[in-house]
């Protein structure tokens, strides 16, 4: 029997395969990402930009909006979305067909997982970025639409969250906000490679203990060095105490980025926990 | 060449081991048929010598490469068709696209040469093939990488009968000098006439491994009707019309064909006759 691939295809598909061969490995883990998963992430961008356009139009329908808490709830929002979906960056792991189809893959653990990175973090970031545009102009539509009178200016425009960035009032809180969102979608992308299945709700469930521990710990702490006078926040320290924070918070994305990259090379077919 | 020396494995730490101390060498040019009883470690060997698991003693190495390191070049000349596998839902060509470019021995002309064996027809959507289709596509596939190593993990499951007959008429079509190919089965019928090295395993280590060339220098398989031959034989196995016996050569006596089965019994009942025989 014949194959029915006629010529043009054969030279074609050749043609695509002799010249991929030639690109970087990383370039056809890019390639290979976005055909073989392209259902996948059309379902993420959907849900993320659908998520964010429901929201803008609830605001928009109950004259919400132009507000600092309204940025909040987008953020709190386009926050959760990434850590969904940083918590389902090794989805493909959670069974041995999986994680022998990812493994066996010809190219360096780094690549691999750079790759996965790229999709998770900075594209997730812009994917959010443009989502919280599409929700906020959802809102001035919906309103436009109804003809909404409210007497606020700012309800009429799309807010620039990126303002927060060039005033030195709210500098900490916009770097902060920023630092915050990926640490803590380091933080389930961690839980992706721990916990390869349900990630997400496991993640969750031991941040949290680990959250509530930690902050009873601090308020002790605080409470204990504020009464013999070694600690005390004031407008003096406000900044040197938020700096301290942000760079801990950086460093320890970091540190949550390459454990997850140390556990994703020595993965093994089948799957441990220790 | 692929050499495992003393390896050890287990799943947890404080269980028995899987495999132990096992020790093996495997030359290019050979198709290897790798066998042993359900849970004698033949995929976790496979998957040793894949670079998924890391061995808990011992070494494994494949020319200059250690497979558990997994490096890009020892991953471009390796390929594992497990037992069961998963492939993206996407066309066959798309799959092509993403898939053959880590590949750089892949050959188009091969892929063709190999489907058409097959009988499969190129212009598929891998998400609407049967299990048994799907296995055709990567076996084709794993056949066209051109890799120095092909580990086969039960290929023949999921196949028809044309199927099965097909997987031996491409695999000895997709053989040559400097490969290796590593099948590993318990269905033994399927994979009888194409290899040309046996390995048979349990967990203490390998019972047998040996060329068939060898083995049939030493060993005759035949049927009788004979009750009498049949209790002076090695092994006696029930067979249609009789025995299906194993005897020890005698030097004037015309070579035979390889029955696997009846080896693989003999091999797994009387391990010790087996060993005199083969050191002899």
């Amino acid at each position: 029997m014949e194959t029915t691939l006629n010529k043009d295809n054969i030279f074609s598909l050749s043609a695509t395969v002799d010249s991929m061969k030639g690109k970087s490995s990383l370039h056809r883990l890019f390639r290979k990402e976005i055909i073989d998963n392209r259902k996948l992430l059309m379902m993420e961008l959907a849900t993320a930009w659908g998520a964010c356009i429901l929201f803008g139009c609830l605001l928009g329908f109950y004259g919400r909006g132009g507000g600092f808490s309204e940025l909040a709830a987008f953020y709190f929002i386009i926050e959760l979305i990434a850590c969904i979906f940083g918590s389902m960056i090794f989805s493909d792991m959670k069974n041995k067909k999986g994680r022998i189809s990812t493994l066996m893959l010809p190219a360096s653990a780094a690549d691999k997982f750079f790759i996965r990175w790229l999709f998770t973090v900075p594209l997730m970031a812009v994917v959010g970025i443009i989502g919280y545009y599409l929700g906020d102009l959802s809102r001035l539509f919906i309103a436009w639409l109804s003809n909404q009178r409210v007497g606020s200016e700012a309800y009429h425009q799309v807010l620039n969250p990126f303002t927060l960035f060039f005033d030195y009032d709210t500098l900490y809180l916009a770097l902060l906000g920023t630092a915050t969102y990926f640490f803590m979608q380091s933080v389930y992308i961690l839980g992706g490679i721990v916990w390869p299945k349900l990630s997400f709700l496991k993640t969750f469930a031991l941040f949290y203990c680990l959250e509530i521990i930690f902050g009873i710990a601090s308020l002790f702490f605080i409470r204990i060095w504020s009464e013999d006078h070694l600690f005390r926040i004031s407008p003096k320290n406000e900044t040197t105490i938020l700096t301290f924070i942000l760079i801990f918070l950086v460093i320890l994305t970091l540190c949550f980025y390459w454990l997850t990259y140390r556990r994703f090379k020595n993965s093994e077919v089948i799957y441990r926990l220790f | 060449m692929l050499i495992v020396k003393d390896l050890t494995y287990s799943y947890r730490k404080h269980s028995l081991p899987v495999l132990r101390n096992l020790s093996l060498q495997i030359s290019p040019g050979s198709i290897c048929g790798l066998l042993g009883k359900n849970g004698a470690g033949k995929s976790t060997l496979l998957y040793l010598i894949s670079g998924l698991l890391k061995p808990k003693s011992g070494t494994i190495s494949f020319g200059i490469f250690t497979p558990w390191e997994r490096n890009v070049n020892f991953l471009n000349d390796i390929f594992l068709v497990p037992e069961e596998f998963e492939l993206p839902n996407i066309t066959l060509k798309e799959f092509l696209s993403t898939t053959a470019p880590f590949y750089p021995n892949f050959s188009m002309s091969d892929l063709e040469r190999h489907l058409a064996t097959f009988e499969l027809d190129a212009d598929v959507h891998l998400g609407q093939l049967s299990m048994g289709q799907k296995k055709r596509v990567f076996v084709s596939f794993a056949l066209a990488c051109n890799t120095s190593l092909l580990l086969l993990d039960e290929p023949t499951n999921g196949l028809d009968i044309p199927g099965k007959r097909l997987f031996r008429k491409a695999v000895l079509n997709g053989m040559n000098d400097n490969r290796t190919i590593i099948i590993s089965t318990h269905q033994v019928y399927d994979v009888e006439k194409i290899i040309d090295h046996v390995i048979i395993t349990e967990s203490n280590g390998i019972l047998l491994d040996s060329p068939i060339l060898d083995i049939t220098s030493r060993l005759r398989f035949r049927n009788t009707p004979n009750r009498e031959e049949a209790s002076k034989a090695l092994i006696a196995l029930d067979a249609p019309g009789g025995f299906n016996i194993v005897e020890l050569m005698d030097g004037d006596k015309e070579e035979t064909n390889v029955n696997l089965e009846s080896l693989f019994e003999l091999v797994l009942s009387n391990p010790s006759v087996v060993k005199s025989v083969f050191e002899s």
